[in-house]
């Protein structure tokens, strides 16, 4: 039957550094593993363009563009409150953000 | 002393053509380093300058969208005043009171005018002395000033339009009554 032996215990101290090491690696790999995650979404980020409707398929444009003809007041008042005037400076954000 | 003084020649002369060697490397090390720190620099302002020229191209392509926006908005608004117009006249032919209506238009014609000339004012393009994001960021705030100019002069003839509607609305229900 084998006896407790107080001799065969590895040393404290050496313990005691092995365990303080674990965490400190652990949250090494973690902070390298979010900064390259970081820098992985910055560099997609910068990458991506920033879409500006060409003047060709500009959708606003177009619908100021379509209108009917006749001068009946219904037609006519139809055709003013379809006239959205709010998204005639669309884009002007975007363009703030990249200047920042 | 004499073997001592020979020696020392002896060492002298060895180790002249090392020092001369050490020198002309020390040198070429120097003009290297001098060359790659150009080489970065150069590489830096290009970027740079690429970038500065991509922002510039997006804020000219947006200012071009906006000055087209703005001109459709303005042809609507003529086309839609040339049919009230042309409602007007036929209303005032079936005997309707049309006094108001027609001082409205007068109206709306000038504010039509007004935002043309908003219009024309907006900066096109940004300056060529615009090197910088910093500069570029400095004029693009005067043309977002102006874009909001001309869309409130915009916003406002139309709205003087919906006035002429309305205005005409009970003269145009009477007109259908008697009809």
């Amino acid at each position: 039957m084998d006896t407790f032996n107080p001799n065969q215990m590895p040393p404290m101290s050496a313990t005691l550094e092995k365990k303080s090491m674990g965490p400190l690696i652990a949250v090494i790999i973690i902070l390298a593993l979010i900064i390259i995650g970081g820098l992985y979404f910055l560099k997609t980020r910068s990458s991506q363009p920033i879409y500006i409707p060409s003047p060709a398929n500009d959708t606003i444009t177009e619908s100021l563009n379509t209108q009917s003809t006749s001068d009946s007041l219904n037609s006519i008042e139809a055709d003013l409150n379809a006239t959205d005037l709010n998204n005639l400076d669309q884009g002007a954000a975007a363009i703030e953000a990249t200047l920042q | 002393m004499k073997n001592k003084m020979l020696l020392l020649v002896l060492v002298s002369l060895l180790a002249l053509p090392n020092l001369s060697f050490a020198e002309t490397k020390k040198e070429t090390i120097k003009d290297e380093i001098e060359a790659k720190r150009e080489s970065i620099k150069n590489s830096v302002e290009e970027r740079r300058q690429n970038a500065v020229d991509k922002i510039k191209e997006r804020v000219d392509q947006f200012v071009q969208n906006v000055a087209n926006r703005y001109e459709a908005a303005i042809s609507r608004l003529e086309k839609l005043a040339d049919r009230i117009d042309s409602r007007i006249a036929k209303m005032e032919a079936d005997k309707i009171d049309v006094t108001k209506a027609k001082e409205l238009m007068v109206k709306a014609k000038a504010k039509i005018e007004i935002a043309k000339t908003s219009i024309n004012g907006i900066t096109t393009t940004i300056s060529t002395n615009a090197t910088t994001t910093a500069l570029m960021k400095e004029e693009f705030k005067i043309i977002k000033t102006q874009v909001e100019k001309a869309k409130e002069d915009i916003k406002t003839a139309h709205a003087v339009l919906v006035d002429v509607v309305k205005n005409l609305k009970p003269g145009q229900n009477k007109l259908e009554t008697e009809n």
